[in-house]
Order: C-alpha cells, then structure tokens, then sequence
C-alpha cells in the first residue's frame, strides 16, 4: 500500500482526493433510487463513483471515497462511531478494484471499452464486497445493525448498482480524465503503483475474504455450522459468531488489499516507462 | 444545497479547544455502547440529549427527527427478528423472534439514537476547520488535512452544481421517478457527467493554485490562520467524558445494563 503514502508527495494527487470525495458526498447524498432498509442502505447511483474515480485516478480516488463518506456523515449529521468502517469501507471500494486491475490487466488502461468490461466488472464486484465486509464487521460489532442486513444491503447497492453505472460512466470519463492529464499512470512515477511480486496473493486472499464475508452473511446454515467452533473463545462472546467470522474476513481483505498494492520489498528495480501526459506527448 | 451543520451561536462548547472536543468524543460514544438494557440505553439517551441541549443542537436534531424514528423502528424490528442464539417463541423460516430479541432490538434502536444526538451535537459546536484542525493538531499529515478540508469546501460547491444539472435535464424533459430500477439508473448518468466533467476540470487549476502557495515546500515554521489555546474547561470536559465512560465500562463489566451476553 505503498502507493497509498506516496501519493501525498504529487499536488495533482492531493486535489483529486478533493475532487472525488467532493464529487462523491455531493453525488450521493442528493440522487437516490429507491431504499433498501429504511434509515441504513438505499440504492444510489454514485455508487458507482468510487470504482470509476478508482480505475482513473488510483490511491487519489481510495482517499477521495473514504474522504467523501467522512464528509457526507457529518454533513448528514450521520457522523459517529460507524464513521470509522464507513472510511476504510469506502477507501477499499475505490482501492481494490484499482489494484486488481493492476494485478489482472497490468498496465493496460481501463478505457472503458466492451473488451475490458468484463475486467472492470470483476474489479467492481471485488471492492463493492470488500467494502460491504469491512462495514458491516465494524458497525454489527458495535450492535448498530446485523451483520446479516448490512453486508448484503451494501453487497447488492454497491455490487450491482455500482458496477453498472462504472460499466457506463468508464468509456465517458475514460478519455476526459486522460485529455486533463489526470490518470495516475500519468502522475505516478511508475514504480509508485507498479504491482508487487506477491500481488496475486494478496488478490486470492482479498477475494476469500471477501467470499467468507458475504457467505457468512447469506447462509444461515454456515452460520449455525460455525457457532459451536466459536464457544472456545469465551472472551470474544460480546460478539456473535458472524461478526467474528465476518471480522476474520475483514481482516484478510484488508492484509489482500496490501498485498496486491506495491510494497518497498518488491518494487521493480527498474522503473518501466509508462506514456507521458498528452500535453507532453511527442506530435511524431 | 448541503451545507454544514455548525451553528454559529457560541455556548460554551462551542468555545472549547477543538482538540478537546474530538478527544472527549471516543469516550462519550462508549455510554451507549457499554449496555443493552433498554432502560440503561435510554439513560446514555437522556446523557446524550443533554449534550444537545448544552451545544445548541436542537434545530439540527429536529431536522434529523424523521431518521431518527426510521433508525428506531428499523433497528427494533431487525434486532428482533435476527438476534441469534435465543429462545425463539416465534419463527418464520430464518427470522425467529422473543421478548429478550424483541428488548434487545429497542435497546440498539435507542443506542443508535443516542449515538446521532452525540454526533449532532459535536457537529454542532465545530466548524469542519476546527475539525480538520484538530486531525493535524493529533498528527495526521497537513496534506491529508488539506485534503479533507478542500473536500469540505468543494461538496457545496458541486452540490450546486448537482441541482442545476439536474433542474436543466428535468427541464428538457429527464424524468427521473418512471421506470424501473435499470431505466432510472440509466437516466442519473446525464446528471452524473457533467458534475465530474466540471469537478476534473477545476482540478488542474486548483493544483496550480495550490502549488502557488507553497504546498509542497518545506513544511518547517508553517504557520496556521487560527490558533487556539487550552483552558481549564478543556481538561474538564476530557476528564469528565473519560471518567463517565470508565464508570460505564465498569457498570457493565460488574453485570449492570446487560440483558443478554454481548455487545
């Protein structure tokens, strides 16, 4: 997650936190669909921003949402101790699907185009679970809403509604972020977003986290399968054994989520030449 | 338009030293969350309208009354109906209900209620500079700060932006309560567009406006706008929130405010 810290050295990364978290609190507070469950999860169409902003922008886009949700919380008068999951939730549903698109297409670009969309939607799908466990662990932990409730309220919001409007938002922002010059392949040097040698490691351990997250939340036989094995641990009994698995979860998706980001051990010794801002492109 | 909820009336807690303020709020979070009798929770929910009352957060909290009943209904009938591992004296399919599920599911509604008053009233008595003051005041790096606060700012500004885009398409003839849930989908991507077309294009801009002020230069004798200073009113209010929530912690640890064994 290397990416993540280094980011902060280049302006134009700094303003397009602001930017997407801006785009994202004003986008989705106001445009909503329909509502899930009354007072926690309604279906929203800037949803789909963070996976977008991410593809686009990279670590910018992660900050931008988890930036965006804090904002949105206390503009909402929503801002809490679920305000803390709501930020790392939101960082990975924007983080994840730009570092598996590293880890799976490498460097090539997410244009948006009918060839890369089914990439785009594995992306999509990986960060809308990633953050629907993450949430969902942190806020039933609390006893705020059932584990049960949340991680598929936000599975199903951001899982499908999200990928469906990044599927038809990409190949129309694709070209305005790069004529602007505000891809990250653009600002980034490469060897600050180049994936990392154990990169597919940590996308296998992203997605089983993610796996057990949702299962754990959907069937209730795993569930009573699980509850015996959980009595051992008696300490932990303040939490039920889905919100205990669900933390399990939690955590691989956050150490796959590192993983698959460029750590300082396995970055290339040789920086690989990525293709200058338009601006600054050769007319040849 | 979205806009803060900060009320500029000045009570005491609006005078407090913002590090103070953010401080003192991990602690008063933990009154609700110690217990979940329904009886103790409404306690911490009294606690908890005080501090409304004391930062002038009562026109916000009436703004918020409609959420606050739908979280209380919801999170009732959910807890209820999916509190596992009890003795169930109804049951259809997955869902099993009991009196102690039934306790359980209020005492999380009121939880959740308590946890928003605190939230108001916080963002009552702070600006969102004070807040963002108070994050690198605890050592979270000026650009993040800077970050957080540009974000601040911009989410007016594009929330503007948002309803004159939306007033222009409806206006052309954009019908956005028709359809179903895909057709209706589809029609929020012309209202999407433009309000990030907009957003990318000022970025440029504001990064060289950034850069013409110094960010990035050495950060060494930065000096801030405001400055605040600590009295003793600051240290009573950390004290006095750590001291409650120690005293709740302990209440629940000795077997007090607890109907079933968990969070």
């Amino acid at each position: 997650m290397r990416d993540a810290i280094s980011m902060w050295r280049h302006t134009k990364m700094v303003v397009l936190v602001a930017v997407t978290g801006a785009a994202y609190a004003a986008i989705m507070i106001p445009f909503k669909i329909a509502t899930i469950v009354p007072g926690f999860t309604e279906i929203r169409p800037g949803a789909g921003i963070p996976v977008v902003c991410g593809l686009l922008f990279g670590p910018a886009a992660a900050w931008g949402a988890a930036f965006g949700n804090l904002v949105g919380d206390i503009f909402g008068g929503m801002f809490g101790p679920g305000s803390l999951p709501g930020f790392i939730g939101n960082f990975l549903l924007a983080y994840v699907p730009y570092r598996m698109w590293r880890v799976l297409r490498g460097d090539r670009q997410a244009d948006g185009s009918a060839r890369e969309l089914p990439w785009v939607v594995i992306c999509a799908v990986a960060g809308a679970l990633c953050c629907a466990v993450v949430i969902a662990f942190g806020v039933a932990a609390m006893g705020l809403v059932p584990y049960r409730v949340l991680v598929l309220a936000i599975s199903a919001n951001n899982g499908v509604i999200g990928t469906v409007v990044a599927a038809i938002l990409l190949p129309i922002l694709y070209p305005l972020a790069r004529s602007f010059g505000l891809l990250y392949t653009d600002i980034l040097e490469p060897n600050e977003f180049v994936a990392g040698r154990i990169a597919w490691a940590g996308m296998v351990l992203t997605w089983v986290g993610a796996g057990v997250g949702l299962l754990t939340g959907a069937s209730v036989a795993l569930v009573d399968c699980i509850s015996p094995a959980m009595e051992v641990a008696p300490g932990l009994a303040i939490f039920s054994p889905q919100v205990m698995v669900g933390g399990g979860a939690a955590i691989a998706v956050l150490v796959g989520a590192v993983l698959m980001g460029p750590l300082s051990a396995s970055l290339p010794e040789e920086p690989i030449e990525t293709q200058p801002p338009p601006g600054e492109r050769d007319p040849q | 338009m979205m806009t803060s909820l900060f009320r500029d009336i000045g009570t005491p807690a609006h005078r407090r030293h913002p590090v103070a303020k953010l401080v003192a709020l991990t602690p008063l979070f933990v009154l609700p969350l110690a217990f979940n009798d329904p009886l103790w929770v409404l306690t911490a929910l009294g606690l908890s309208f005080a501090l409304v009352l004391l930062t002038g957060a009562m026109p916000n909290l009436r703004r918020l009354a409609g959420l606050a009943v739908i979280l209380l209904v919801m999170s009732t009938l959910l807890w209820a109906l999916m509190l596992p591992e009890r003795e169930a004296v109804w049951q259809w399919g997955p869902l099993r209900a009991s009196p102690t599920s039934l306790m359980y599911g209020i005492a999380m509604g009121l939880r959740l209620n308590a946890l928003l008053m605190i939230g108001v009233a916080y963002v009552t008595c702070t600006r969102p500079e004070e807040f963002t003051w108070s994050l690198r005041a605890i050592g979270i790096p000026p650009t993040a700060t800077l970050a957080l606060s540009l974000t601040f700012r911009m989410v007016p500004m594009l929330a503007g932006t948002a309803q004159t885009v939306t007033q222009a398409q409806v206006a052309r003839g954009l019908d956005l309560r028709s359809g179903g849930l895909f057709t209706r989908l589809r029609r929020y991507v012309p209202l999407i567009v433009p309000i990030l077309a907009y957003a990318m294009r000022s970025a440029d801009d504001m990064a060289r406006a950034l850069e013409s002020r110094g960010l990035g230069a050495a950060s060494r004798g930065r000096t801030e706008y405001r400055e605040y200073t600590w009295d003793a009113g600051d240290v009573a209010l950390i004290v006095v929130s750590v001291l409650l929530a120690a005293a709740a912690v302990w209440l629940r640890v000795t077997g007090h405010g607890e109907i079933v064994p968990r969070l």
